[in-house]
């Protein structure tokens, strides 16, 4: 072989490079691949969010925890919940200080990356009543414009709500649901308004019997599970492979039911 | 755009497989599931507002065996089957949709729990529309008489809601358009609804209004149920349409959108 023609000394050189090139490239999926496998555990941000995810003293329940624990088991993963006050969740996701979070807003995502464009769940805010002064219809505005309605401090209230009642009236404290519901019920106000009914008013509520709450449809909020950016891509398109196969959260809330 | 040429549009795509998969169809499929089970929740009026009745038929499985005797009632055949994402979100939605209402349905102390069609339809169509697939459905209202402003027609829906309500009764039975917006093929699907003997009781006079039962006819009210005056609406007349909005290329994309 002659080296000294400059065109083969460029081949030659080229298919060296290119060797080097496909080397570095193996070396680096098997070195993934063993990154990926020699993961055995994920961290899942939450916090309490009933009756999704109860925190008690115990271990956290609830069915959100059932359902994450039976993706991740299904993905080869052991589940690992760690509390996060609700304000710094989205940004401990961001940072990459969980691997996954639970729940998560859509306008808290962020760069981070949605277990699936189908929300898990959605969130409806709503007033809650006296059972006596149910009102089934809050398109009907003039029931419930002049009612005197309580809400948590620091709740958003949705424009509609806002606009068309004057008498809204936060109120502050610990156990506020409970402090919501006693107002209500000493008819110390008319109605409560909730950002999310389905805590306050579900078959297994402990204010059930007191109280009855109508929704504000059409202001719904998405909400989903997401996985950190910083996360192993080939560990998110696992998650999202064993996602696939679950029954959706629908369902497997249906199952919880039977 | 003249009715008669809507749909002649509609004769023209519905034969073939314009787009590799008969969308036209499948839309129709899809608007006469929903519109079988509202047909349910209507039936079911006087279980879900009782104290005492067995309810165990609104909920999961059951629930879809009423719709499917619905279905079978209407278009002589079973309900179709899940073998479609959208057909497979669509029943997922209508169980979700009954399990987020369980404790008003279940609830003893409500002698009225206002889950009627309209309310139960609106519910759906959110559940299934803001579900991230590239399908959205909705009980569309006349302009000119809407109680839910989330039922304002768009421009599509509008035209046609307004050629049908200037034909002949009866003509309107189905309009499908296949429709552009920003580059990305739509099929439109708009299947009209006329006011049946049933729904008088909220959206006729004042002598149908259910709220009047057992009250004599001096204190007769024009307020119905809902808290809405009686509109005067008369059989047969034009209520509006289930649309049903179909984006080609998102639903082709489908596998690639984490679905289920």
């Amino acid at each position: 072989m002659n080296f000294n023609k400059p065109s083969l000394k460029f081949r030659h050189s080229a298919a060296y490079l290119l060797s080097y090139c496909c080397l570095i490239l193996f070396s680096l999926q098997v070195f993934g691949a063993v990154g990926d496998t020699g993961r055995s555990t994920i961290t899942i941000g939450t916090y309490g969010y009933q009756p999704h995810i109860k925190v008690s003293a115990g271990p956290l329940q609830g069915r959100g925890i059932n359902y994450l624990r039976k993706l991740l088991e299904s993905a080869g993963y052991k589940p690992v919940f760690q509390v996060v006050p609700r304000k710094r969740l989205a940004q401990y996701l961001a940072n990459g200080k969980v691997d996954m979070a639970f729940p998560i807003y859509e306008k808290e995502l962020r760069e981070s990356k949605r277990m699936s464009v189908r929300p898990l769940l959605f969130e409806t805010p709503g007033l809650c009543f006296r059972k006596e002064n149910f009102i089934p219809f809050l398109s009907v505005i003039e029931r419930w414009k002049k009612l005197d309605i309580i809400y948590a401090g620091g709740t958003e209230i949705i424009p509609f709500l806002a606009k068309n009642n004057t008498s809204l009236k936060p109120v502050f404290g610990t156990n506020i649901q409970d402090r919501l519901i006693k107002m209500l019920a000493s008819e110390r106000a008319d109605a409560a308004y909730v950002a999310n009914v389905f805590p306050m008013y579900n078959v297994n509520s402990r204010f059930y019997r007191s109280i009855a709450c109508s929704n504000f449809y059409g202001h719904s909020s998405a909400v989903y599970i997401a996985m950190s950016d910083q996360l192993d891509l080939s560990v998110i398109r696992s998650l999202r492979q064993s996602y696939k196969k679950l029954p959706h959260y629908a369902e497997f809330e249906l199952e919880t039911f039977k | 755009m003249q009715l008669s040429r809507l749909l002649l549009l509609a004769l023209l795509f519905t034969s073939g497989g314009a787009f590799g998969e008969d969308y036209p169809a499948l839309s129709l499929e899809v608007i006469n599931i929903f519109m079988a089970s509202k047909e349910v929740l209507f039936e079911k009026q006087e279980e879900i507002n009782s104290a005492e009745a067995d309810k165990s038929s609104l909920f999961g499985q059951s629930f879809l065996r009423e719709i499917d005797s619905v279905y079978r009632k209407n278009h002589g055949q079973a309900l179709p089957k899940s073998d479609h994402p959208i057909k497979t979100l669509l029943y997922q939605s209508i169980l979700s949709v009954m399990e987020d209402n369980r404790a008003l349905i279940m609830d003893p102390d409500l002698a009225y729990k206002g889950l009627i069609p309209a309310t139960f339809s609106f519910q759906l169509s959110q559940r299934f529309s803001n579900s991230g697939y590239p399908v959205k459905i909705k009980f569309v209202g006349l302009r000119n008489n809407l109680v839910n402003e989330a039922n304002n027609p768009d421009a599509w829906e509008y035209e046609v809601l307004s050629k049908v309500a200037a034909s002949v009764s009866g003509d309107g039975i189905l309009v499908q358009q296949v429709t552009e917006e920003k580059g990305r093929s739509l099929v439109r699907t708009l299947k009209p609804i006329y006011f049946s003997l049933d729904c008088l009781s909220c959206h006729g006079t004042v002598n149908d209004n259910s709220a009047n039962k057992f009250i004599s006819k001096e204190h007769w009210t024009l307020i119905n149920k809902a808290g809405f005056k009686m509109p005067n609406y008369q059989l047969g007349d034009l209520a509006g349409g289930v649309s049903l909005k179909l984006d080609v290329l998102g639903v082709q994309e489908g596998g690639n959108l984490e679905l289920q």
